[in-house]
């Protein structure tokens, strides 16, 4: 018996497991539609770099493919876990392109319009991104899981495998350091206080 | 999704904001790849055998043959014993006394004196059973 698109997209991520690791076809397009949207955006964020991120988010979800036979229900939540995952393969691929400096990393374009709030928009999240790439990765791993992701501070300490103080300092010192990189940027742009 | 507003990031939350909304959609290329992977790697799929399948129409004598001795491994066993055996046959003694070494002689008594059977090997009891 199968059931309907509707009926499995409204089950939780770890019925959905089960579901697949007994050959239900659906529950693999369920999840799929669930996570890699979201641990694309984290590797994209994280790594600035389409094509990696690509590879990143297929990995991260073969990987719970694979674990979703021995998955042990109530242990840890799926999102945790995938996010989990997407980190720490996030941090394989920067460990293995040190040699690339950091400044390195595009820059916003400078000749972006400055007139239409959607190309405003668009230039500050090009800027933004462009900024957290100045960060060291734990920092830019705990402000986008907080600040993009909307992740709880236990969560992201769970992720990062690290104290939830240790999360609360990251992001503070990431979140002062965009705001410095990034005042330079306002004027240009069109961002104005509110 | 709750963002959160605390200390100073009602100044950033700006720049959050859009870059949520220009977040990437994965591209149907990745979403087929992913779901390649979760069907090459989904365990008890309907339909799916996961033990070894059963051979298709009906077997020739040959594969009941090969089948029924082990496979190649098997025929190659025999092959080998087949050999062995041709070349025992053709290299048999002709004569009796060549099987008994150290010049010993052969008496009714002695043929039958366990020390020595030791030094008769199976070929020559045979013969000496035969010619009675």
């Amino acid at each position: 018996m199968t059931m309907p698109y509707d009926a499995v997209s409204e089950l939780s991520d770890e019925a959905l497991l089960v579901l697949y690791a007994k050959g239900d076809s659906l529950a693999a397009q369920v999840l799929s539609r669930r996570f890699l949207p979201r641990v694309l955006a984290h590797a994209t964020r994280v790594l600035k770099d389409q094509a990696e991120a690509e590879d990143v988010a297929q990995e991260a979800m073969l990987r719970l493919w694979k674990i979703a036979p021995d998955w042990r229900a109530g242990e840890a939540q799926v999102t945790t876990w995938m996010y989990r995952v997407t980190a720490n393969l996030c941090t394989d691929r920067i460990r293995k392109r040190r040699s690339v400096p950091l400044d390195a990393a595009p820059e916003p374009e400078d000749d972006t319009p400055s007139a239409g709030e959607a190309m405003q928009d668009a230039a500050r999240a090009q800027a933004l991104n462009a900024a957290l790439m100045e960060l060291p990765e734990r920092q830019r791993q705990a402000v986008a899981l907080r600040h993009l992701e909307g992740l709880s501070n236990p969560e992201i300490a769970e992720i990062l495998d690290c104290g939830v103080e240790a999360v609360e300092s990251l992001i503070a010192r990431g979140k002062r350091a965009l705001t410095k990189i990034l005042q330079g940027k306002r004027e240009e742009l069109g961002y104005v206080d509110e | 999704m709750s963002m959160n507003k605390d200390d100073d990031s009602l100044d950033l939350e700006l720049w959050f904001s859009a870059s949520r909304k220009h977040t990437p959609d994965p591209s149907k290329d990745l979403l087929a790849r992913v779901l390649a992977d979760a069907a090459m790697v989904q365990p008890d799929a309907p339909g799916v055998v996961s033990t070894a399948p059963e051979p298709e129409g009906r077997q020739s004598i040959w594969q009941q043959f090969t089948g029924a001795i082990g496979g190649w491994s098997g025929l190659a066993g025999l092959g080998t014993a087949t050999v062995a055996g041709l070349w025992i046959g053709l290299s048999a003694p002709t004569t009796f006394t060549g099987l008994i070494s150290g010049g010993i002689t052969y008496t009714e008594e002695s043929a039958f004196d366990p020390t020595y059977m030791t030094d008769m090997d199976d070929y020559a009891l045979l013969v000496i059973e035969g010619s009675e």
